[in-house]
């Protein structure tokens, strides 16, 4: 089945973020990338994605500056954001699972196909189903 | 585009507010972490898009290229892998591994693990057999995530180190020093420990001791990982071991009473 949810992919890492986007657009996604926390708070607010690929260490604004921003706002309140990173300190997972990260995926472990089960996973846990 | 500087400062908030001291613990541990962080980097897209090659997203690939860049992918994943055993070392060093003790039935847990080796274990002809009582649903109190990395981290040795044979995953429960514990059995047919080496195992960098022939990869980090996590949950850890007969690792939670 061909979801063509919007998706916003936060990566500094050009190389990254064309890997995601690649793997993601397959799967009929369609993708917008920010390079940095700035950046993903102005195009979060002029698309309204469905959801959020998020990186931590970015330039500008972190990636748990930008979830706690959205969480801040009644607009992004609930917006699914998946944190995309590569530092699995405790801490931070657990900041952004208290912030309502919808998961809190390492970078090195997964591969672009996992990730894209995973963003599946969050976009039909909506709270409804196609039968309803 | 890699603008490592302007990131850090972005991250600066996440690791210490103290004031910068390059001959610190915290600044090396911070350091480490950074370090890692930046070796993940080309790491993950050499994953990446190898993945998507071998999963055929860039069209269809000779059988032989297939099996070059199969092994690319495994010395990857190595180098994925040691980074990681370089960082824990340093967070277990600085005391900075955070520990959530809860009571837990590890039974199903084990039987995870056991089926992610699985593979392993068939590539090198080794029977990989679980020997629990069906009324091993004993309840220990661990932290989940670290048991699961206790336990993995000794049953991926056993594999490496057994080139034939088999590897048997077992459980009892004993009483040590006055207090219950559920001990978990893995024991391997496999090259074994000599007596002199078994003294050294659980400590850092042993491998750094041995001759080149008796080297099999690895730096030496895997079982010191394992000594270092397991006390911080008042578990042990040892093993028994004839030289070209097998190793036994023993792994010792306390029971919940």
């Amino acid at each position: 089945m061909a979801d063509n949810s919007k998706i916003l992919i936060v990566e500094d890492d050009e190389a990254i973020a064309k890997l995601y986007q690649i793997e993601l657009e397959t799967k009929g996604y369609k993708i917008t990338i920010a390079y940095d926390g700035e950046q993903a708070l102005q195009k979060i607010s002029a698309e309204l994605p469905d959801l959020v690929l998020l990186d931590i260490m970015m330039p500008k604004l972190n990636g748990i500056d930008v979830l706690k921003k959205l969480r801040g706002d009644k607009k992004t309140k609930a917006l699914k954001v998946i944190m995309l990173t590569n530092f699995g300190q405790e801490d931070l997972i657990k900041q952004a699972y208290a912030l309502n990260a919808h998961e809190y995926i390492l970078k090195y472990q997964s591969t672009p196909a996992e990730v894209a089960a995973k963003i599946q996973q969050a976009l039909n846990k909506s709270g409804w189903t196609a039968e309803e | 585009m890699r603008r490592a500087d302007s990131r850090n400062m972005a991250m600066n908030n996440h690791f210490t507010n103290k004031s910068w001291d390059k001959n610190s613990e915290q600044t090396k541990s911070d350091f480490v972490t950074i370090l890692a962080h930046e070796l993940r980097t080309p790491m993950t897209i050499t994953k990446g898009y190898l993945s998507m090659i071998l999963e055929g997203n860039a069209g269809s690939i000779p059988l032989r290229v297939r099996e070059f860049l199969q092994e690319v992918y495994e010395g990857n994943e190595k180098l994925i892998k040691l980074v990681y055993d370089m960082e824990r070392v340093v967070q277990i060093d600085n005391h900075a591994v955070q520990y959530d003790i809860k009571k837990i039935k590890p039974f199903n847990f084990i039987l995870e693990e056991i089926n992610k080796l699985n593979q392993k274990a068939r590539e090198k002809n080794i029977i990989l057999r679980v020997n629990l009582p069906k009324t091993a649903d004993f309840q220990i109190l661990a932290d989940l995530e670290i048991f699961r990395e206790i336990f993995r981290r000794v049953l991926e040795n056993a594999i490496k180190f057994t080139d034939k044979g088999q590897v048997v995953v077992s459980a009892e429960e004993q009483i040590i020093d006055g207090e219950k514990f559920s001990i978990i059995k893995i024991a391997d047919t496999g090259i074994g420990i000599s007596k002199n080496a078994l003294e050294h195992i659980f400590e850092k960098m042993y491998h750094a001791n041995l001759t080149l022939t008796d080297q099999r990869g690895g730096v030496g980090l895997g079982l010191y990982i394992v000594k270092k996590l397991s006390e911080g949950m008042k578990a042990k850890v040892w093993a028994e071991s004839l030289e070209n007969d097998g190793s036994v690792f023993f792994i010792a939670l306390p029971s919940v009473k």
